[in-house]
């Protein structure tokens, strides 16, 4: 092999070495930032299906009450584990109230610094982790009764707003 | 004049294998990512049938509620033992050509007496063929029938919330 061999070799290959680590530091920065996006929407993903999933069994919305904006949602639900509905059916109670106060429990889902706490009572004493890396939380009631939430995540040193409104499927309460 | 088997044509053929582990390298490293990318394209489309799933829930629970309204021979009369009763409705796309997925029903009946007036549906949406479905979401409300309201004992005063849904409960899917 002659020297322009071999410089020509290592021209082309650093060549192609330069060029290809170009590419990997773009596509590296490209994943970066959609990883970075991805574990903020994860994050608020994973709130709002759990909080959907409990808040549309809501039989009276406590907190927001009205239209206005706050850091908190409450509401009363009924118990999964009681039994109204006694089996066998019959012989059946003199009088029976689908909502009965007795068989309905108060979920509160609030922001604890960063996480999403979620406190039912009557409960355990101790509120329970929903979410972490929040950092904001609101709900608030709309015209047609439906409910919006808003998570706050940082995503790529930036706050970004997310939000999400939930069909209320009971309305009989307030 | 060098001939075959020589140094310098042993020197050019290792050009050669270095030449393709270059190209080996860059192969793989693509098929990595593609993967990657795979993976991902594959959890966000799971997550459209999952949200396909249960708004076809949604709508079984809402075309239940008013056939329940609407139609006096709803559920079926047959056996007045049977409590339960069952059905299947296909959806297709706004073209009738394309099978977008389907709903299942179950009216129970078994509280739909005094003093209950209670009726239970249980909802499952289908998305694809309902017997491979790629997604499914169950969905289980309680509807309440009573013509007059449950209280004060003895009113005659009408029910504001006949024919609404007093509990919902997301059974959950995939």
């Amino acid at each position: 092999m002659s020297l322009a061999e071999v410089l020509t070799t290592f021209v082309l290959v650093s060549l192609l070495f330069g060029l290809m680590a170009g590419i990997a530091r773009e596509v590296n920065s490209i994943l970066r930032h959609s990883e970075g996006s991805d574990a903020g929407q994860q994050v608020v993903q994973n709130a709002l299906a759990r909080i959907r999933a409990e808040s549309q069994q809501a039989t009276a919305l406590i907190a927001p009450s009205g239209t206005g904006v706050v850091n908190e949602l409450t509401f009363d639900r009924i118990a999964p584990t009681t039994a109204r509905l006694p089996q066998p059916a019959f012989p059946a109670p003199p009088s029976w109230e689908p909502q009965a106060a007795a068989d309905t429990v108060r979920v509160r889902f609030f922001l604890n610094g960063s996480e999403l706490h979620r406190q039912v009572v009557p409960g355990p004493a101790n509120s329970q982790r929903v979410a972490s890396s929040l950092s904001g939380f609101t709900a608030r009631r709309l015209a047609n009764g439906n409910l919006e939430l808003v998570f706050s995540v940082l995503e790529e040193n930036r706050v970004v707003a997310r939000r999400a409104e939930i069909f209320r499927l009971v309305r009989t309460g307030p | 004049m060098r001939g075959p088997g020589t140094p310098a044509r042993r020197l050019r053929g290792s050009v050669l294998i270095l030449v393709l582990v270059l190209i080996s390298l860059v192969f793989v490293l693509g098929i990595v990512f593609l993967a990657y990318r795979a993976t991902q394209y594959k959890a966000a489309r799971q997550s459209t049938l999952a949200v396909q799933a249960r708004q076809l829930a949604w709508v079984g629970l809402e075309q239940t509620r008013v056939k329940l309204m609407k139609d006096l021979n709803f559920p079926l009369s047959g056996d007045e033992d049977q409590l339960l009763f069952g059905l299947t409705e296909n959806v297709y796309s706004l073209d009738g050509s394309d099978l977008v997925g389907s709903y299942r029903v179950v009216v129970d009946s078994t509280y739909s007496q005094e003093p209950y007036f209670l009726i239970r549906l249980t909802v499952t949406g289908l998305v694809g063929p309902p017997d491979r479905p790629l997604a499914r979401r169950t969905l289980s409300a309680e509807l309440d029938m009573a013509t007059v309201a449950r209280t004060p004992i003895g009113t005659s005063n009408p029910n504001p919330n006949l024919f609404q849904f007093v509990n919902f409960t997301d059974e959950g899917g995939y």
